[in-house]
């Protein structure tokens, strides 16, 4: 085979396996980003961090918010789930930026999978 | 209110189901921190104590549950192809028709009933425990190599949606009891249910009888009665697909078979993640590691 087009097969099939370690690390990054309380489930945004923020600065203390199966969950110290909010979505988050550069630092098969 | 995981395992002449489930409690009891019941039948449960032996069974489950109630006439029909890679296929029975029987069966009051092939490597279902919902089934499942499209969201051409019977939270309820009365109902009455929703395969499919109560229990219409599972989806592999290598807890590599492209692959590296591994051998192959890896000293 031509060795030029045998690289570009090889950058091919690198670029294959990145695009599926990217979604992979996405998979793992959305269920860590789950959070459960009082019986419902919320996935943690900064839409919902900032509207906890917005209830809290209007001067309520608990509040009934949709949960993601539209469920209605009673938060009765929304300054305590802001508090676990924002911890799980920094905590999340830096592990995902963490795991993204070494992903898009690796710049061949063998180091986006290896151990 | 007692809290655990329930598997049904029902091996064949190849497929040892209580070894796989046998990792998956030890995957459970360090993921989730909670025991599990095995439901089996005699033969199963004979061969497990004669090749694991009885103080490893122990140390995996806390209840073992004898259903004698076999059905054989299903056993002996439903031959299903297994494979192991694209290289190999074994056409081996599946008994596969009593998940309705896992209401009855378990000793929990809130039961996460599992696949015993699906591995649970994350703490992500510990959120079920004390949910508001007396059932949770996932209707959005995902292929481990994100390329593939999805198939069979819905069942058949009826439309309705397609739950995925791999993984359900349930708590002893009126609603729970309801629905896993109208699984049996649909599973003793399945020549008719599956020509009224025009199921794809002719014999008694776990994922099709829960789609299937779960849209009459709704009044027959598509809603959202049944709440999906506190995770993102259920992700599975292919039995195409192989585990290549266990590289330390929740941390495993796969080669994924890319679609339409017969015996070529990709690696891809998965950590913390619960993933339905459908090639049986993959998991039996990695059988050793994986159990020095999870058991609890």
């Amino acid at each position: 085979m031509d060795p030029k087009l045998e690289r570009a097969l090889e950058f091919s099939q690198y670029r294959e396996t990145l695009n599926n370690q990217m979604q992979a690390l996405k998979s793992q990054v959305e269920a860590k980003l789950l959070y459960s309380i009082n019986g419902g489930t919320f996935k943690v945004s900064a839409e919902l961090i900032t509207f906890v923020n917005l209830l809290i600065s209007k001067g309520q203390a608990e509040s009934v918010l949709l949960d993601v199966n539209t469920t209605p969950i009673l938060i009765d110290d929304l300054a305590e789930f802001q508090t676990d909010l924002l911890s799980r979505y920094h905590e999340v988050t830096n592990d995902y930026l963490t795991q993204y550069n070494k992903i898009r630092k690796a710049r061949s098969v063998k180091k986006l999978v290896g151990k | 209110m007692s809290k655990g995981a329930l598997i049904f395992a029902h091996n064949n002449e190849e497929i040892d189901y209580v070894k796989i489930a046998s990792l998956n409690a030890l995957m459970i009891q360090r993921n989730l921190d909670v025991g599990v019941t095995l439901v089996t039948d005699d033969g199963t449960l004979s061969w497990a104590k004669q090749s694991l032996g009885e103080e490893y069974l122990n140390q995996c489950f806390e209840h073992i549950v004898i259903d004698s109630d076999t059905d054989y006439v299903y056993r002996q029909n439903n031959i299903r192809a297994f494979r192991d890679t694209v290289y190999t296929v074994k056409h081996l029975p599946f008994y596969n028709c009593d998940h309705w029987k896992a209401y009855d069966l378990t000793p929990y009051d809130e039961t996460l009933f599992v696949d015993a092939d699906y591995l649970i490597m994350s703490d992500t279902l510990s959120r079920c425990w004390g949910s508001d919902h007396e059932i949770m089934i996932n209707k959005d499942i995902k292929e481990l190599y994100f390329g593939r499209r999805q198939e069979n969201t819905t069942v058949g051409k009826s439309g309705i949606d397609t739950y995925w019977a791999t993984c359900i939270y349930f708590r002893k309820s009126e609603l729970a009891e309801h629905l896993f009365y109208m699984v049996k109902y649909i599973y003793e009455n399945y020549g008719y249910y599956k020509e009224l929703y025009t199921t794809p395969n002719s014999m008694f499919r776990n994922d099709y009888a829960f789609s299937i109560a779960v849209h009459m229990m709704n009044g027959f219409s598509n809603s959202e009665l049944i709440k999906q599972l506190p995770i993102p989806a259920i992700y599975k592999s292919f039995d195409n697909d192989d585990i290549i290598s266990v590289n330390g807890l929740n941390d495993i590599t796969l080669l994924l078979e890319k679609p339409k492209c017969s015996g070529d692959y990709i690696l891809s590296r998965f950590t913390d993640l619960d993933i339905h591994i459908m090639n049986k051998w993959a998991v039996l192959r990695n059988y050793d590691t994986l159990k020095e890896l999870y058991i609890e000293q």
